[in-house]
């Protein structure tokens, strides 16, 4: 018998049926992954942890998840970021160096060009880094997961308009993040020269 | 609400990159550097794909967790409604106590008017 094809239906399904959720963490492993790999700074291992314990906590949560109009992967979106903020919290005393992706080529990608990438990427992780965690999180949905506004509206809790605006304030704060840092980059390349 | 004009406008020139990948024609005027970042954020920012390794084993995993959970004895009844069967049993008695007291009242006004 094919799996039901609305999420909301296989929810109910997986209530009483181990095998629909495992159609369900399927459904959502990917959307839930990328959104933890980008928020914990590209490191893969984290990712892996904390994509482990968000369908885990959903597992738990299953029985008493009651239909209210919020989609299936908005709920599983609201663990994984809850988590996520845990883990800032764990980590924010800790200088945390962002994993370098170093076997990852993008398809038809020269080495030299990879690595050019995953350099600009660090410095771009490493702005987003800076931004309160709503932020990071949109950023994340609209670019990464393509999710429409509409949409992240939902997982936000927030107006389709509140987040238009706020992406406009999130990428003139990233902008003014990534100028900061390469100042601060020209600067220390200067000292030498200027004998500081 | 200017924010929101222009932050509609940025969201339109998003739909476009994410939809055909392409640099987009025409750059929403006043915008045009914060353009510029949405497609360099797209560009680097792409999806992953968790690995096979991980994902399979995940997989496994959370269908013995679930298998676990069904199989656990489901809690009885009386248990998981404990605190509404203590709530009813106590509203119960208070109205027993007040049935009986008011019997009683009853009965002694109808002997005194007897009498």
């Amino acid at each position: 018998m094919p799996w039901p094809e609305a999420d909301e239906a296989l929810v109910e399904l997986a209530k009483v049926d181990p095998e629909a959720f495992g159609e369900l963490y399927e459904r959502h492993v990917k959307r839930v992954y990328n959104y933890i790999y980008y928020r914990v700074g590209a490191r893969r291992l984290d990712a892996e942890d904390l994509t482990a314990r968000t369908f885990m906590q959903a597992l738990a949560h299953l029985p008493r998840f009651r239909q209210q109009g919020v989609p299936v992967s908005a709920w599983l979106l609201r663990i994984a970021h809850n988590l996520v903020a845990n883990w800032h919290r764990d980590n924010r005393r800790q200088i945390v160096p962002l994993e370098e992706a170093a076997d990852r080529l993008d398809a038809g990608e020269l080495p030299a060009e990879a690595a050019e990438r995953r350099e600009e990427r660090r410095e771009l992780l490493a702005a987003l880094a800076q931004l309160p965690a709503e932020r990071q999180q949109l950023i994340v949905l609209r670019f990464v997961q393509g999710m429409r506004a509409a949409d992240i509206a939902v997982v936000m809790g927030r107006s389709e308009g509140a987040v238009k605006a706020l992406l406009h304030r999130t990428l003139a704060g990233l902008r003014k993040n990534l100028a900061e840092a390469a100042q601060a980059g020209q600067q220390q390349l200067r000292a030498p020269f200027t004998g500081r | 609400m200017w924010e929101e004009r222009l932050g509609a406008e940025l969201d339109r020139y998003v739909d476009t990159l994410l939809a055909d990948g392409q640099w987009a024609a025409a750059l929403p005027p006043g915008l045009e550097e914060l353009a510029a970042l949405a497609r360099r954020v797209r560009w680097l920012l792409t999806p992953v794909e968790p690995s096979p390794h991980f994902r399979e084993a995940l997989h496994a995993r959370l269908l013995v967790a679930a298998k676990e959970s069904m199989l656990a004895p489901a809690v009885p009844w009386h248990t998981q409604h404990r605190r509404e069967i203590i709530i009813g049993a106590a509203v119960g008695s208070v109205l027993s106590v007040a049935g009986l007291a008011a019997v009683i009242a009853r009965l002694r006004w109808t002997t005194k008017s007897a009498a």
